[in-house]
Order: C-alpha cells, then sequence, then structure tokens
C-alpha cells in the first residue's frame, strides 16, 4: 500500500475584490494534481517558481485546506480531518522548509525549537530526558549539542537548514516534505545539506517528497520525479526516463535550463 | 478603482452608526443611569423618575417590551428600608449583556433591600399613574428560610381593601434565593378610576425574608421604541436636542460657537503647518548638523510641558505682568493674538518631530540616494523629491487635524474667554450638560470621518498605487 | 565540506539573545542612557511615595503629605519647605513626591487595561484575518474616529471624578494605537515559515499566537508604554482642569491647577516645581522611548501627532 495517496487535488485561493470584498475570481494554486508515494521511496516535484509546488507540499501534509480532492496518509483519509484528529498524524509527517531564515522563530532557542515538537508529542519524556534527545539530535545532523541554547540569528544558513531537519527528525516521522531544501545556500553547501538527507534516510527510513524548482537538485536523490507547471502534474516518470526521454515539453525546458556540469 | 471608492463612501455608515453606538453606550450605559447623574448628589426617587420621563430614560435602551415602571418602597407595619448603593459588577454586567437593558431600578440603584423585623411581613409597594388597562410586571429576588409562603396582591384606588386580586401565590421551597416575577394583567373592571396612585403588596409569611432588585415595568407595544432608536432618528434629522443649561436649541449654539473657534484655530493650524514644515525641511536640509539637532532638542522639550502652563504662563506674563494683550474676552483682533501665538508654541514642538521623521523617512529612500549619485544637488533633491512625496503623510497629519478646528481648543478658548465651541463643551462638562456633550462628541467625530474619507479618496487620485490595495 | 556546522569559531564565545544585542545598540546612545538613569530615579521616588502612603494607611494615620497647617500656609521657599506651601500648609515637594505616584499608579493602571485589550484584539485580528479582523478594525476604526480627547473626557466624566474614571477612560481609548501596530505584526508573522511549522507540530492556533508570535512583537508593548506614558501624564493635567480628575490626593495635575490662581499673587514656584517634575520625567521618557524603538525596532511606525 502506498504511504500517501493523492487524488483530484485542488487547491484554489480566493481573490476578493468588489465593493463588498467578495470572491471575485479565484487562484489555481493546484489545479487536479494526483500521484502515490511508497514507503521509502523519494519522490520529487520540480516546477518554475509559482507553478504550485510548495501548495501541494502544504496542502499534503494538511497545513492548507484543500479545496477538492482526497489526501490518504498511510490508508486513511485525512482529506477533512480537524486539527485534533491530525494532532497523531503530525508525529509521523513532517516538513522542512524553504526559507532557514523565516523557518526559526527568532525568539526562541534552538533547544525549544527542536524541544518543542518532543513536548507536544512525548508527553512523559522529562526535562533531562528531552535535553539528551535533543543534543543527540543537534549531533545526529552535524551540529554541536552545546549549542542547544543559541539563538537562530547566531547561525549560518546551513546550519539553520541543519536545525529545521533536526526539528523535523525529532518526532520520528516517516514522511518529510522537503520544500526546497537547499534552494537558498550556496552550492557547495547544498551538496553537504543533501548528503545528510540521504544520510537520514537510510538510517531512519524516510520517504521524502523532494521539492525543487530545478532537475539538477532533483535528479540526483529522486526514485520518481514529478514535474509540475501551472497547478498541474505535466508529467511522472523514473528520475532516469525523465532525463533520457522527457515526453512534456516542459520538461525538455527543464533539462535545457540544468547546467551541463552536473 | 470605483469599487474602492464605491467601498470607500459605503463604509462611512457603519462608523459614523458605530460612532453613534459608542457616544450612547458612554452616556448611557457605562456610567449607570443618566438620570441619577444628571439630578445630582442628594435628588429624590421622584425628581429622578420626572428627568428619567422628561428625557425618555425608562424606556428600553435598544430593544425590549417594558419600559420602567417608577415605584415608591413605603415601609408598611414594621418594615426597614435600606437601600443598597451602587451597583455590583455582575449586576452591571447583566445589564449590559441581557436583553432588558432597560432595567436600572427606580432609585437609579439596582437594589433595596426590605429586611422585615420580627414578625413583620408586608411590604407595599407605591406605583404612581397606574392605568388599569395596561400589563404591569414586578421582579424581585427573595431571600427567606425553608416553609416560607409568597403573596402579591393589588390594591387598586378606588376599590375596598377586601377586594385585592392575588396577583401571585407561592410556596417558597428550600432555595436560599428565588427570583419571583408577578405579571399584573388588565382588570378590566377597575378601569373606572385610572391616574391614581395603586399599591402592590408583597406579603411573607412563615418567616423572616429579604426582599432584594425590586423593579416594575410597563408593557410598551413597540419593542423598537427605545433610547437608542430615538436618538438615530433624531440625529438623522439634524436634531441634537436642547441644552440642560440655556435651554437653547444645541444646533443653534454650535453654530455660533464655529465662529469664535475657527479664528482661533484656523490661524493656529495654518501658522503651525508652514513653521513646522519649513523647519522640518531645514532640519532634512542640514541633517546630523547642530541645527539639526538643536531643533529636535527644542522640539522634545517643547512637547514635554503641559500645553496648559504654556496657557498660564503666556496669560499671566503677557495680559497680566506685561499688559500687552486683554486677558479675557472675544471683542477684536487683539484678543485672538495671544492664544494664537500660545497654541502654535504649544504644538509646534511634536509636529516639528512628525514632520522631520516624515522627511528623513524620504531622503534615505532608494530614489533619493539614486538622485544624489546622478549629482542632484541637496535643494533640488529635497525640493522635487522628498517634499513631493513627504506630501501624502503630511497631507494625512493636515486632515486629522481638522476635527480640532472643529472642536476648538478646550483650554485656550476658557482659559481666554472666546465663546466658541471648545468652551462650550468644558462649561458642560463643569455643569454636567449631557445633551450638549453627546452631541459635541458625535459632530466632532462625524467630522473626522468625513475628513478621513476625503484624504483617502484624494489619495487614490494622487496615489495609484493605492487603487491596487 | 565547506558547511561551517561542525566549525565552532562560527560562534561567539556566549549566547547572544535579541534583547541583548538591543541593549549593546540602547548604550551607544548616551543620552538616552542618562534619560533612563533619569527614570530610575523616578521609579525610586515612587516606590518611596508608595511606601509613604502605605504606612500611613495601615496606621491609620493622615500621611504627613496631607497634614494641614493653616498657620503655616502659603509659605515661601525655605529651608524646611523647599517648595512652600500651599493653601492647607501642604508641603509643596512632599506633594510633588506624591505626585510621581500618582503619575505612575495612573500610568500602570491604564496600562494594564489598554495593554492585554489593544494586544489581544490586534493578534485576534492579524493572525485570524476575514470577518474577526473586519469585526476588530470596524471596532478600532469607530473609537479612533471620536477625537481621542473627548472621548476620554467623556468617560471620565460618566464614570466619576477620580482614578477610576482618569482610568478606564485613556484605557479604553488609547489602545487603538497599539492594536494597530500588533495587527500588523501579526499579519506579517504569520505567512512566516516557522508559523506553519509550528502548526506542523501539531500546535494549535492559540499557542501559535501567544508562544510563538507573541515573543516576536512583545518589544512593541514595550516601546508602547514608554511613549504612551507621557501622554498620561499630559492628558492627566487636561482632565484635573476639566474637574474630572483625580480628588482628594497631590496629582500633578490638581496641584497646576491649584497653582493657577495664586500665579497671579506672585507665587511662581508651586507651579515652576510640578512644571519641572512633570517636565523631567516627560522629556526622560520621550527620548528613552525613541531610543528604545531605535534600538529594537526602527521601522516601527509610532509616530503620532499629538493629539490636542
Ligand atoms: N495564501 C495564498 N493566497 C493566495 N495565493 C497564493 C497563496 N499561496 C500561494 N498562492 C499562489 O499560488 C501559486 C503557487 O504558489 P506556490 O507557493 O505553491 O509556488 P511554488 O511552486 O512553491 O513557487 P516557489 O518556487 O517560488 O516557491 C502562486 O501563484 C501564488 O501566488
Ligand atoms: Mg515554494
Amino acid at each position: 500500500m502506498a504511504l500517501l495517496e493523492v487524488k483530484n487535488l485542488k487547491v484554489y485561493f480566493p481573490i476578493m475584490g468588489g465593493v463588498i470584498r467578495h470572491k471575485v475570481g479565484e487562484v489555481k494554486a493546484v489545479d487536479d494534481v494526483s500521484f502515490t508515494i511508497e514507503a521509502g521511496e523519494t519522490v520529487g516535484l520540480v516546477g518554475e517558481s509559482g507553478s504550485g509546488k510548495t501548495t501541494v507540499g502544504r496542502a499534503v501534509l494538511r497545513l492548507l485546506e484543500p479545496t477538492a480532492g482526497e489526501i490518504r496518509f498511510d490508508g486513511c483519509d485525512i482529506t477533512n480531518a480537524s486539527h485534533h484528529e491530525l494532532r497523531p498524524l503530525r508525529k509521523q509527517m513532517q516538513m522542512v522548509f524553504q526559507d532557514p531564515f523565516g523557518s526559526l522563530n527568532p525568539r526562541m532557542t534552538i533547544a525549544s525549537i527542536v524541544g518543542e515538537a518532543l513536548k507536544i508529542h512525548f508527553v512523559q519524556m522529562d526535562r533531562n530526558a528531552r535535553r539528551d534527545r535533543i543534543a543527540e539530535l543537534l549531533r545526529r545532523v552535524g551540529l554541536k549539542p552545546e549549542h542547544m541554547n543559541r539563538y537562530p540569528h547566531e547561525f549560518s544558513g546551513g546550519q539553520r537548514q541543519r536545525i529545521g531537519i533536526a526539528r523535523a527528525l525529532a518526532v520520528e516521522p516517516k514522511f518529510i516534505v522537503c520544500d526546497e531544501p537547499v534552494s537558498a545556500l550556496d552550492v557547495s553547501v547544498q551538496a553537504a545539506i543533501i548528503n545528510l538527507m540521504q544520510d537520514l534516510q537510510e538510517q531512519y527510513r524516510l520517504t521524502y517528497l523532494f521539492i525543487a524548482h530545478d532537475l539538477a537538485v532533483v535528479e540526483h536523490i529522486s526514485d520518481r520525479v514529478l514535474v509540475m507547471t501551472q497547478g498541474k502534474i505535466v508529467e511522472a516518470a523514473s528520475a532516469e526516463d525523465i532525463y533520457s526521454r522527457p515526453q512534456h515539453a516542459y520538461t525538455q525546458k527543464l533539462i535545457a535550463a540544468v547546467p551541463k556540469a552536473f | 478603482m470605483t469599487a474602492y471608492i464605491i467601498r470607500r463612501l459605503l463604509s462611512v455608515i457603519p462608523i459614523t452608526l458605530g460612532v453613534l453606538l459608542l457616544v450612547f453606550l458612554i452616556y448611557r450605559v457605562i456610567g449607570g443611569d443618566p438620570a441619577a447623574r444628571l439630578a445630582g448628589k442628594n435628588a429624590t426617587p421622584a425628581k429622578i423618575e420626572q428627568i428619567r420621563k422628561t428625557f425618555g430614560y425608562d424606556k428600553p435602551k435598544f430593544f425590549g417590551f417594558w419600559v420602567q415602571k417608577f415605584f415608591r418602597a413605603q415601609p408598611g407595619a414594621g418594615l426597614g428600608v435600606v437601600p443598597v448603593s451602587g451597583q455590583t459588577v455582575w449586576e452591571f454586567c447583566l445589564n449590559l449583556c441581557s436583553f432588558r437593558l432597560a432595567v436600572v431600578s427606580a432609585s437609579g440603584q439596582t437594589g433595596w433591600n426590605f429586611k422585615p423585623a420580627q414578625g413583620a411581613t408586608r411590604l407595599a409597594v407605591a406605583l404612581p399613574d397606574f392605568d388599569a388597562r395596561q400589563r404591569y410586571r414586578m421582579e424581585f429576588r427573595v431571600e427567606a428560610p425553608q416553609g416560607c409562603s409568597l403573596r402579591v396582591l393589588l390594591a387598586h384606588p378606588g376599590a375596598k381593601p377586601e377586594n385585592q386580586p392575588i396577583i401571585l401565590e407561592k410556596s417558597l421551597s428550600n432555595n436560599a434565593r428565588t427570583f419571583v416575577t408577578a405579571d399584573i394583567a388588565p382588570t378590566v373592571d377597575l378601569d373606572a378610576a385610572d391616574g391614581g396612585t395603586a399599591q402592590v403588596t408583597v406579603e411573607i409569611t412563615g418567616g423572616e425574608a429579604t426582599v432584594s432588585a425590586l423593579q416594575v415595568w410597563r408593557a410598551q407595544s413597540n419593542p423598537f421604541d427605545s433610547q437608542f432608536w430615538q436618538i438615530v432618528s433624531q440625529f438623522a434629522q439634524l436634531n441634537f436636542g436642547k441644552s440642560l443649561q440655556s435651554n437653547q436649541r444645541i444646533s443653534r449654539m454650535m453654530a455660533d460657537g464655529v465662529v469664535p473657534s475657527l479664528c482661533i484655530t484656523t490661524p493656529i493650524f495654518v501658522i503651525e503647518f508652514v513653521v513646522a514644515v519649513a523647519l522640518a525641511l531645514l532640519c532634512a536640509y542640514y541633517r546630523n548638523t547642530w541645527l539639526d539637532r538643536t531643533f529636535v532638542v527644542i522640539s522634545i522639550v517643547g512637547m514635554s510641558v503641559s500645553g496648559l502652563v504654556y496657557i498660564m504662563l503666556g496669560q499671566y506674563f503677557f495680559s497680566f505682568e506685561l499688559g500687552w494683550f486683554p486677558v479675557w474676552g472675544f471683542e477684536g483682533i487683539n484678543y485672538v493674538l495671544l492664544p494664537v501665538v500660545i497654541g502654535v508654541v504649544a504644538s509646534i514642538g511634536g509636529s516639528l518631530r512628525f514632520y522631520r521623521t516624515i522627511m528623513l523617512d524620504e531622503m534615505y529612500q532608494d530614489y533619493v540616494r539614486t538622485a544624489f549619485a546622478k549629482g542632484a544637488s541637496q535643494r533640488q533633491v529635497l525640493f522635487k523629491h522628498v517634499l513631493k512625496n513627504a506630501l501624502i503623510p503630511i497631507l494625512t497629519n493636515v486632515v486629522v487635524a481638522i476635527p480640532f478646528l472643529y472642536t476648538g481648543s478646550l483650554m485656550l478658548e476658557s482659559f481666554f474667554g472666546i465663546p466658541g465651541l471648545g468652551r462650550m463643551t468644558v462649561d458642560a462638562i463643569y455643569t454636567g450638560d449631557e445633551p450638549v456633550l453627546f452631541a459635541m462628541v458625535f459632530i466632532g467625530s462625524v467630522v473626522f470621518v468625513i475628513a478621513n474619507l476625503i484624504t483617502d479618496l484624494c489619495y487614490t487620485w494622487a496615489d495609484p498605487r493605492i487603487r491596487l490595495q | 565540506m565547506t558547511d561551517t556546522a561542525a566549525n565552532p569559531a562560527a560562534l561567539a564565545a556566549k549566547p547572544q539573545t535579541l534583547w541583548s544585542t538591543a541593549w549593546r545598540q540602547f548604550r551607544r546612545n548616551r543620552l538616552a542612557v542618562v534619560c533612563l538613569g533619569i527614570v530610575a530615579i523616578y521609579v525610586a521616588v515612587f516606590f518611596y511615595a508608595e511606601s509613604v502612603y502605605w504606612i500611613a494607611r495601615i496606621r491609620d494615620v493622615v500621611p504627613s503629605y496631607k497634614v494641614t497647617d493653616f498657620a503655616g500656609r502659603d509659605a515661601h521657599p525655605s529651608a524646611a519647605h523647599w517648595l512652600g506651601t500651599d493653601f492647607a500648609g501642604h508641603d509643596n515637594v512632599a506633594q510633588l513626591i506624591q505626585g510621581v505616584r500618582i503619575a505612575f499608579e495612573i500610568a500602570i493602571l491604564t496600562s494594564a487595561i489598554l495593554i492585554p485589550l489593544g494586544f489581544l484584539l490586534g493578534a485576534l485580528a492579524g493572525y485570524f484575518g476575514r470577518w474577526v479582523d473586519t469585526a476588530i478594525i470596524w471596532l478600532y476604526s469607530v473609537v479612533d474616529s471620536v477625537p481621542s480627547i473627548l472621548s476620554i473626557i467623556s468617560i471620565s466624566y460618566v464614570v466619576g471624578r477620580g482614578m477610576k474614571g482618569i482610568v478606564i477612560g485613556m484605557g479604553l481609548v488609547v489602545w487603538v494605537g497599539l492594536c494597530r501596530l500588533i495587527r500588523g505584526e501579526y499579519l506579517k508573522h504569520k505567512q512566516r515559515a516557522y508559523v506553519v511549522a509550528a502548526r506542523s507540530l501539531g500546535a494549535g492556533h492559540l499557542a501559535v499566537m501567544l508562544r510563538h508570535i507573541a515573543p516576536n512583537v512583545l518589544h512593541i508593548v514595550i516601546i508602547t508604554f514608554t511613549l504612551t506614558f507621557p501622554r498620561f501624564i499630559l492628558t492627566e493635567v487636561i482632565l484635573s482642569y476639566l474637574g474630572v480628575g483625580i480628588t482628594g490626593e497631590p496629582s500633578w495635575g490638581v496641584m497646576i491647577n491649584d497653582a493657577k490662581q495664586r500665579l497671579w499673587l506672585g507665587v511662581w514656584w508651586e507651579l515652576g516645581g510640578a512644571t519641572a517634575a512633570m517636565f523631567f520625567l516627560v522629556l526622560a521618557l520621550n527620548i528613552v522611548g525613541d531610543a528604545l524603538r531605535d534600538a529594537l525596532d526602527p521601522k516601527l511606525k509610532t509616530a503620532e501627532r499629538p493629539a490636542a
């Protein structure tokens, strides 16, 4: 059984306007998208800026209300689950964010950022156990445990992304949506983060939905690739097929844009 | 764009209604019984009742089927009457939340306690101007020990004592506190004798009891015949009522007061604006030099002195000690000069600092840097770019100040005896002339709402970016 | 691996909170530090005055600043009474000191109304948007449409003379500025990814609003408090003049209004003393407030036209 099944997902954002600020139109951010992700695999999701990738990622985790469609996670339908019903599932699915600066609360220490998840989902854990767990997580993502009382603004972009990964890992999830985790980083740092994510995937048997706006990043890590443009998935194939036999004109364009050095 | 303008125009309606509601809440609800406030400290219940009737304060506040009815508690056989002063917080909240917003007891307080001494079990309530064709309702709370029973009787003028209809009979069970409602239905056979004073008697047998929060209401047929809607319809016809002090029409008084007020506030407004903007430009031109800093210090120092002190010292030195200006009155140009100077001095600090902040904000915008990089001179940049772009925030500030033209300067006018709106307001506060205050606050707000509307419409015309919002 | 994750040299020796950074920034402004010192002195005087008041109250005696001495009334400044005495022989310096107490009490009590009110409404409007936002915007537009001095006077008038009227009047009117600022900040912050991250961990709306976003906007409360404090003091003077101010206690407004008649007899020190006591506190607070804003949030638009 697939870990995640998405059927005919639509997410429309209303455009307000007119005299009494009623709905005068809608942005079809995600328009009839279907795909599945098997446990343990990495699915890449590529598309240009504004094509609706983040929206798909967030809708799948039910951080946005889908307009229509069906989302099944681990066999259960979460399309209309309430905040309360979703709570146990939040432990199994997590997200790593695009912007390493905005995704960490500037007024919280690293320990409380990573520890938040533990406080919510491991209620029985006491203070010391939590500290040890945070230290272990930080070590695991390549940070020093003694930095846990620091604030995010003291870290570099790559380090912050590692903190974000530690936060996602804290609940021991099965599935992580990685929303362009490296696109805001230097190329050299990008490789390090991607390697880390691959290591973690092997160690914890994670399933990834890996979002990126260029094929080069995705190709390296994904088993299958979905190509998205203007809210629709135009091509879905294995990573090799996408490269060797691109079907859709848009995919061909994306490939042409990849620098030859890769 | 058109949609925006229409929306902006329409938004005036809910805001104006809201303002009216707010002022209404302040004067009719927050402060407790307005009739008691108007009547003063040692007023008799009858006086309060009369005020309540004259101003319609006995009607429901927003909506309701009952009008507050006046009653007088008569200490009957051995009954001691203990008035409870003030409202408790809880009762106040109840008054706010419940539908029966009209509930305020006749004494201007929420309750009276009737504590029967030994053996005494009767409480008589007098209802003046009783109309037997109307429905009445009486409500009160009883605290009594177990086994007591309660009877409510109506005695009508003209009727014999043995002919008293029993309105309510009730045995009080174990509750410590019971809320009793007695409906006094029309008694047709008695209608020959209306206009007199009826008497309702509460009889408790079987123990000592306390009756509190006793209120009497009369039914009214139109539930919207209420204080708020009365004001809405009156104000819609531009009828603001009459002053309690002079018995003049308030609209008349306002029309008379506008001119003296404008004579003071317009020059202050114009001079202050010109001087403050000129100084702010100077500060922007010489930014971060000693000149700029001196002005900043002066303006903060100026802002830190109470306006009242400027007026007192100014009047004392220039009018009294030196005798350059008249102290009091409004008879010629020289009566206006000193107030204007004081007004400008007192408010220029804040304005200067405000305009300077705006200009410096503009100064550090990218386009200004670009202009400098292209070799434009300080002066060119200042006048061509900064002033032009700072115009919008400056305009806002100016428009926001316009209502103060109307409300006048409260203190200046009352110190120098200028018969404007400001002094009218101050006098109304001193004498407790609530209709005048109500109207002043409301009209002041409406002027603001309109001024604000005009600015926003000017923006749309001046700055295309705003249309997209 | 060129990632600096493992490189401890990239971090400063001690953890730096944003507060400590702001404090360093603040300290660079010499004038503001001096003014902070002045405010600290006033705070000390406030505690002293409060103790004088409470000791007298607990012992159930007339406090020293209220003991009338009609023989020594209207005295000129002397060694015993630095600023002379008033019409009932009260020492003016002692009264000024009590004035500090009243000013602080007003500021603290008013803030106790306006900060929760402004913060909560602003947070709800900014965070939830939609009809909640529309309703709250309507509410504050309405309150804001009434010229603030008129609405404060009206509320103080109907509530009745004294501290309660002043506090309720100002508290129910002045929250609008704070509410606007907080709403704007919440609008900004709810878009940030850290809020989505907190939601994705299963945090509820209340937790996100109060535990995650609130610390990020708390500095606005501090700046607003410092910058509205002077406004409370200056408004109290006007309310006292209009006869809806403090009664029975020597507030600065009461003193200035009492000094009004005697000024014409050439008694300037009473007015001068009260004005100076007010002046230094208001000035210091204005400068500290500005410096705080520059240190904590330079882009914050707190500039408001001082009304009436
Ligand atoms: N909350 C929202 N309200 C209205 N429109 C939105 C909202 N969020 C996203 N959109 C619109 O939906 C479309 C898809 O946005 P999305 O963020 O999913 O793109 P993306 O593929 O992630 O782009 P990027 O690579 O820049 O992150 C865009 O046109 C965007 O403007
Ligand atoms: Mg995105």
